[in-house]
């Protein structure tokens, strides 16, 4: 006696249409890739500024001030805020400048931002303020140390912080209107308007 | 024929989606034989039923011997007021309970060790791809069989647990 089984056809065309499917997906998941990849090429080639950007803010997200940052930085602001006496100018501006320096120092570390900036430069002109309180030439050796600081500081912005660009403009115009060669005692305001600037922007940096 | 009964039967070529299984034998073109070796036909289809997903027929074309002998269709239920059929221009086929049919896998040929040349030739033919009811396969099992008492069959597929449709 015969057998004849029958069964039901194996319908390839689910298997093929899944197939194309994902054949589809990974088509789109590549050329969506490759269309990222492409912006960032024109970015790179428009614009160098814009993927700096970019790239900075990638930067800046995986990176974490440090404690030892933000005390200096708070130590700095705490003692540019106080009411100093000026008539103290040398000390005040020797201890102002090298806590400035500290500070700066400190969030380019934290930040990992090579500065390449000569700060020793800047430790010996906050030093030398003391040497001799009646020396005319501290509003010179201020507005070079807080020259030296504030390329720093606009190194570290134009890496880790590009949406303050206008701050570290901000210190950098008080520090231009320190006037060299005048005596310090007499440009007070100006030279605490140029720490209070750096201050401010020390301290939203800390805050970003 | 009644034509109201339900349809229980395939042709395979109607079941776009079922083929045969991969096991077993697709003998559509083989030559059939009968139990003296003499030609019948040609397999020309399967009957399946869908339900139990096996071929319980297989479509003979018949071979011109058997329309040459020109028998009138065996009918053992006219008595019991069945009706009387006849074998009409055109009708060259019918059907072969699997479980009648004996496979030759070398020769590719189908034989049957139970009916002869004659018992075909009375057997009640029907044209290409007519659809298959319940009465013409009373018709054609009472032929194949000739058993003098015309027992009921049952209406469901309980029909094709008979021997005539065994699987081997």
């Amino acid at each position: 006696m015969a057998e004849i089984k029958i069964k039901k056809k194996t319908t390839i065309w689910p298997w093929i249409l899944a197939i194309l499917a994902v054949l589809v997906i990974l088509f789109i998941m590549f050329f969506a890739n490759d269309d990222d990849d492409g912006t960032d090429d024109v970015s790179d080639d428009t614009s160098e500024m814009v993927t700096d950007d970019v790239n900075q803010s990638m930067d800046n997200s995986t990176y974490v001030i440090s404690d030892t940052a933000i005390s200096e930085i708070s130590e700095y602001t705490t003692f540019v805020n106080k009411d100093a006496e000026m008539g103290l100018e040398h000390e005040y501006a020797n201890a102002a400048l090298n806590k400035l320096i500290e500070a700066t120092e400190s969030i380019a570390n934290s930040l990992n931002v090579n500065i390449s900036s000569d700060l020793e430069t800047a430790r010996k002109n906050a030093e030398s303020i003391t040497d001799d309180p009646l020396d005319l030439t501290h509003a010179d050796k201020i507005k070079n140390a807080g020259s030296i600081v504030v390329d720093a500081l606009r190194n570290i912005q134009s890496q880790r912080f590009p949406n303050m660009e206008t701050e570290v403009g901000e210190v950098h115009d008080a520090l231009v209107a320190i006037i060299p060669g005048e005596k310090t005692l007499e440009q007070t305001a100006t030279v605490k308007n140029f720490f209070n600037e750096a201050g401010q922007l020390l301290t939203n940096m800390k805050n970003k | 024929m009644d034509t109201d009964n339900k349809k229980n039967l395939y042709y395979l070529e109607e079941l776009s989606d079922y083929t045969v299984a991969d096991n077993d034998k697709d003998v559509r073109g083989w030559e059939v034989k009968d139990k003296d070796g003499r030609a019948i036909g040609t397999v020309d289809n399967l009957l399946v039923n869908k339900n139990t997903e096996r071929v319980v027929y297989l479509d003979i074309e018949v071979d011109t011997s058997i329309i040459a002998a020109n028998h009138k269709p065996y009918n053992s239920r006219v008595k019991d007021g069945g009706h009387e059929y006849l074998n009409e221009d055109g009708e060259n086929h019918f059907i072969l309970p699997i479980g009648m049919a004996h496979l030759n896998l070398e020769s590719e040929i189908v034989f049957t060790e139970s009916i002869n040349h004659q018992t075909f030739a009375e057997t009640k033919r029907m044209k290409k791809g007519t659809p298959i009811h319940r009465d013409y396969e009373v018709l054609v099992l009472d032929s194949y069989v000739r058993n003098e008492h015309a027992d009921p069959y049952p209406k469901d597929d309980k029909f094709y647990d008979r021997a005539e449709f065994n699987r081997k």
